[in-house]
């Protein structure tokens, strides 16, 4: 039977589990034990193991999350800081999906970019017409300019809008004057 | 996280690993022992749980490493103790400690 100090030991443990649920299997079970460890040896020589010495044994190992953010930062494998761009994934299917991970997105993406190549081909023969294009477009344009009897090189699009604005007052002007 | 506990935290996180492994070059200490003089010492009292993880690499690192003792009361103990390689490290950090404290102390003016 669970006593009132056993469920406070419990609970706390399972912050941790939880908090600890992206750590890899090994390292989770690994800081458990330690941390279950620690408290029954304390618990042992305390002695009378109430439940208010429970909890100060509890306090001083800190909150779980600090515990599990310290065990965070104790990574000597450089594979393991590289994990958390990955988690997004992993949420559903914890430690065991992630190193798999990476491998997949690398995978399609060899063969897709043999595949691109003819594309690359196209892309670039037509950027090649338009820039032609472009050249004679500019090329008969500017000629157009040259030949406007006024002299005034006026680009055809602005001038439709300039003459909207400007004929409606002079038209109030004719009806008002005389 | 207070500004106080970040910088404590900061400072902390390059040197108490050779705070372990000094405890431990003067004599082999279980968890709980080596985890409160830690703890009391560096004003660590309600994080001593953080220190298991450092324990844990430390011993992955081979710098420390443990033994099953039987206690005269509760459970048995697992007692660290320093391996050569921790040793090494040790004196390392002894000799780089010394430059680095000193430059630090030169630029702060907190000189002795």
């Amino acid at each position: 039977m669970m006593t009132q100090t056993d469920h406070l030991i419990a609970a706390y443990l399972a912050r941790v589990e939880r908090a600890a649920s992206h750590l890899p299997t090994g390292r989770r079970e690994e800081l458990l034990g330690d941390l279950r460890e620690h408290i029954e040896i304390v618990r042992a020589e305390s002695g009378t193991g109430t439940e208010a010495e429970i909890r100060t044994i509890l306090d001083r190992l800190g909150d779980p999350e600090s515990i599990v953010a310290a065990a965070d930062t104790q990574t000597d494998l450089p594979r393991v800081p590289a994990a958390p761009p990955t988690p997004p994934p992993p949420t559903a299917a914890p430690p065991m999906a992630a190193p798999p991970m990476p491998a997949p997105p690398f995978a399609p993406a060899r063969p897709a970019t043999p595949s691109l190549r003819p594309l690359w081909f196209i892309l670039g023969g037509l950027a090649v017409l338009g820039v032609l294009v472009l050249c004679l477009g500019t090329l008969f344009l500017s000629r157009d300019g040259e030949s406007l009897p006024n002299g005034e090189y006026l680009p055809p699009p602005p001038a439709p809008t300039e003459r909207i604005t400007t004929t409606p007052p002079t038209a109030t002007t004719a009806t008002v004057g005389p | 996280m207070s500004d106080d506990a970040a910088l404590t935290t900061a400072l902390r996180r390059g040197t108490i690993e050779y705070c372990v492994l000094a405890l431990l070059d003067k004599r082999e200490l279980y968890g709980v022992e080596l985890v409160q003089q830690l703890s009391t010492s560096l004003a660590m009292t309600t994080s001593e749980g953080t220190m298991y993880p450092l324990l844990s690499r430390l011993r992955r690192n081979g710098r420390i490493a443990t033994t099953w003792r039987e206690a005269p009361a509760g459970p048995p103990r697992r007692y660290y103790t320093l391996t050569p390689d921790g040793e090494a490290a040790l004196a390392h950090f002894r000799t780089e400690w010394v430059v680095f404290r000193s430059g630090v102390d030169r630029i702060l003016g907190t000189e002795l």
